[in-house]
């Protein structure tokens, strides 16, 4: 990777002025942003260097042990921000949300390192993580949005669910339809974005590695593997998690406990 | 609710009275298997729920809503519902649909695809077919005609009670008018406290 120019300290710095223009144009339009967009400056330019000197850490400690737990809190901040979002919610969620994130990511970044890129060795933090990290951003949306879709269902459609069961339907015929939409509506940002990749913009990853020297053609494959791993990561993690909700919210006697559904503060 | 206890004989019809809020409708939702108790049993012609199986269960003991519930799809999807349940032990009977749907008037309706655009009373005439179509032994009905027309509360007490003297079906049933009542026993819940599991 020779072909990227460094960028010193007296450059990024020049790189604020840019920052100070969007703060002149809320200042001029008083939108009065000025405030929230130096605290979301001075935050992004934080929690990159911080990011940046913990990767280099990891990178230079080559072990297991380090890239293992990292992977874990990004799974666990993945879960809680998942959570966040949904406008209702129930007991127990927290949990669900991690388990689906860590089986849907773990499985399908360690599958394509290991098997198809044939990273040596399998934690290799420089394509892990990075990986990892984007599986996990898309994930945890699907499975946002694939929660606040079936806890909508099951709260706002109570009397449509009630009236299979009434009429026969086991618990899990009862859900179908839920679960469904459900999953439907969490794939919908990434298959949108899987239609107009590459035509309305280039994807960030592709973005940097061409930046940082590689092949156009290199990093267009390395694209596509990384488009579908999304694809096949969000699928099954807001399948999981739809499914895990929705066992939580049927009693044995197949009975929907709407009462489990809370409305979020 | 506590300490109610009763039995029902086939073909019998029971009215739960009361004021509002005294719980006939929990009762109600409790007895269909939407609902859990804290405590006590229900047995149908001997056996419980959970042996009958909870879906064959609520088939048999089939609550018809006060507000008529219709699914997003055609009149005919909406009849055929109960038998695309693996608990349907029968094809859907469709002779048997036809003369009901002939009794309640709907008959010229059968093909319509939005069923959902349909009058409150006739929407509701179409979900007393679809219960009667499993054959329930026992029929619950929470104030069924409350909303209903003249006529189509005419309709749907001639067609419960011709199901009740030629099937032998139970009717349990909710109702605030005495005008709605049939014959048959009432229960005033008053005397009994609410505490249905939530």
């Amino acid at each position: 990777m020779s072909g990227t120019l460094d960028l010193s300290a007296l450059d990024l710095a020049l790189g604020v002025s840019l920052v100070l223009g969007a703060g002149l144009v809320s200042f001029a339009l008083r939108l009065g942003l000025e405030k929230r967009l130096a605290i979301a400056s001075l935050r992004t330019v934080l929690q990159l260097l911080l990011i940046g000197y913990l990767l280099k850490f990891i990178f230079g400690l080559q072990s297991a042990l380090a890239v293992l737990p990292l992977i874990f809190v990004m799974i666990f901040l993945a879960a809680r921000t998942a959570l966040g979002r949904p406008r209702r919610r129930f007991q127990g969620g927290g949990g669900l949300a991690f388990l689906s994130l860590a089986a849907s990511a773990l499985l399908t970044t360690f599958a394509v390192t290991s098997l198809v890129i044939g990273v040596e060795p399998w934690f290799a933090p420089r394509y892990v993580i990075p990986l990892i990290g984007m599986v996990l951003g898309n994930s945890m949306n699907g499975i946002s949005l694939s929660l606040d879709a079936l806890l909508e269902h099951l709260a706002e459609r109570a009397d449509e669910v009630e009236l299979e069961l009434s009429l026969g339907a086991s618990a899990r015929e009862a859900a179908r339809r839920p679960l469904q939409e459900a999953v439907r509506r969490g794939m919908i940002p990434i298959l949108n974005t899987m239609m107009v990749v590459g035509i309305v913009s280039l994807p960030g990853m592709m973005t940097g590695q061409i930046l940082a020297g590689a092949d156009p053609m290199l990093a267009v494959k390395y694209q596509i593997l990384i488009m579908f791993m999304v694809a096949a990561s969000t699928a099954m993690g807001s399948m999981l998690m739809s499914m895990l909700t929705a066992r939580k919210l049927f009693s044995r006697e197949q009975r929907l406990l709407r009462e489990r559904i809370l409305r979020r503060n | 609710m506590e300490d109610v206890s009763f039995s029902l004989k086939a073909g019998a019809v029971l009215t739960l009275g009361g004021p509002s809020g005294v719980g006939k409708s929990s009762l109600l939702r409790v007895l269909a298997g939407l609902d859990m108790s804290r405590s006590g049993s229900i047995h149908l012609e001997g056996r419980n729920p959970g042996d009958w199986g909870w879906p064959c269960y609520r088939r048999r003991v089939n609550l018809l809503f006060q507000k008529p519930l219709l699914l997003d799809m055609s009149l005919r999807e909406n009849l055929e519902l109960a038998f695309a349940y693996t608990s349907a032990e029968s094809e859907y009977p469709e002779a048997r649909a036809n003369a009901l749907l002939e009794r309640l008037d709907l008959s010229g309706k059968s093909q319509v695809e939005d069923p959902r655009s349909f009058s409150v009373g006739e929407q509701q005439r179409l979900c007393l077919v679809r219960s009667l179509l499993n054959d329930p032994l026992i029929l619950l009905m929470d104030e069924p005609t409350s909303a209903l027309d003249p006529e189509s509360s005419r309709l749907v007490h001639e067609l419960v009670e011709s199901e009740r003297a030629e099937q032998g079906m139970s009717v349990i049933l909710v109702a605030h008018d005495r005008r709605s009542e049939q014959e048959g026993s009432i229960m005033d819940l008053t005397k009994y406290r609410i505490g249905v599991n939530s």
